[in-house]
């Protein structure tokens, strides 16, 4: 029986070397892949025959795509509908990837760190240069909060510079620890289901009791997937807000 | 006086059931799951902004030979703005909750195509 990490792996399937680094083609990378396809999918043929009354797929989509829309004017405001694809392709690419991460034997993306640190960290790089490019050097005011008495200033501003550093790392560490968290648990309680079961006798019968908590726990882990997927696309969109509208 | 409460009852039972069809109860379990998810966000809001604060001063300290001096410096400091993250979370949370209570009043139902998709 596999352990509860093992799930985590990342196995090459193609090895691939570029200049002495391992960029293989990997499990991660073909579930990445399959997350794509799947959203293209679902785009593409939703969008087809794209009518003035919607079937239902065409629903879906534009459902989708109108919620993404309402949280970005919510959020931002009318200046924001530029970054409306950025945010929407995050968004579903996040959404998806949660949920194929459900599937037995899957691989979840964005259980892992690296994926999700990268979003953000480009999401970082990226509201600071839209900042600087919007407001030119009078962004950095957004580190001194209006009204603060000058003497108050040594303070503030490294508390300031602290709490807009840990941006990227609560949103990372948010996504990777709630789907490695879940999985781990999936994987735990569904060990116990099949050690119980191996035991036989009345063990069996008590091997009915981690099987209903992993079916509860199913449900969790798919709302979940969707809370997450939609706090990130949030907070993203709130973090574009304050380098586009510089305000506090 | 009986009159006018008679007629009074009825409104309030249409009001009532016309707020619960503009406004369907949440499902208790995505309400557990946005509670869990928001537990683990705030709870990461402040140890985020102590991990930053600590290893920003741990780096200057490097840089400038000052240990341990920095590092308790940017602990603290990493502390406050943990501290103000989680204020900033939570009131943008309460702002949220207060604007949905405005929206919970009694309102038209929405019969516009673009906007009732979902």
């Amino acid at each position: 029986m596999a352990g509860p990490l093992e799930q985590f792996d990342i196995k090459p399937i193609y090895p691939i070397e570029v200049a002495g680094y391992d960029v293989s083609f990997t499990n991660a990378s073909a579930w990445m892949i399959a997350v794509l396809v799947a959203i293209w999918v679902f785009m593409f043929f939703g969008m087809r025959k794209a009518e003035l009354v919607p079937g239902r797929w065409q629903s879906a989509v534009e459902g989708l795509h109108e919620f993404v829309v309402g949280m970005v004017d919510e959020n931002i405001g009318p200046k924001g509908r530029a970054y409306v694809p950025f945010i929407f392709s995050l968004f579903i690419f996040i959404l998806v990837a949660n949920i194929a991460g459900l599937l037995p034997y899957a691989f979840t993306v964005t259980s892992h760190l690296a994926v999700t640190f990268a979003f953000a960290a480009f999401i970082f790089v990226l509201c600071i240069l839209i900042g600087i490019a919007k407001h030119g050097l009078s962004w950095f005011s957004f580190f001194l909060p209006p009204g603060t008495p000058w003497y108050l200033m040594p303070l503030i501003i490294p508390i300031e510079i602290i709490s807009f550093l840990s941006r990227p790392i609560t949103l990372s560490v948010r996504l990777f620890a709630n789907m490695t968290a879940g999985h781990i648990l999936l994987k735990i309680f569904a060990g116990f289901v099949i050690s119980l079961g191996l035991a036989g006798g009345i063990w069996a019968a008590v091997g009915v009791l981690p099987f209903a908590m992993n079916v509860a726990l199913y449900a969790l882990e798919l709302i979940v997937a969707v809370v997450q997927a939609y706090v990130f696309a949030l907070l993203t969109t709130v973090y574009l807000n304050d380098s586009i509208n510089l305000e506090h | 006086m009986t009159e006018t409460r008679k007629s009074e009852l009825p409104l309030e039972a249409r009001l009532a059931a016309a707020r619960e069809r503009a406004n369907p109860q949440a499902d208790p379990r995505a309400v557990a799951g946005n509670a869990f998810a928001q537990g683990t966000r705030l709870a990461l809001e402040l140890v985020a902004g102590i991990l930053v604060g600590a290893a920003l001063g741990y780096f200057l300290d490097r840089w400038l030979g000052t240990l341990p001096w920095l590092s308790i410096l940017g602990f603290l400091l990493g502390l406050v703005a943990g501290f103000m993250n989680l204020m900033r979370a939570v009131n943008r949370e309460a702002a949220k909750i207060s604007e949905a209570e405005l929206a919970a009043l009694p309102r038209v139902d929405d019969h516009d195509d673009e906007e009732s998709m979902f």
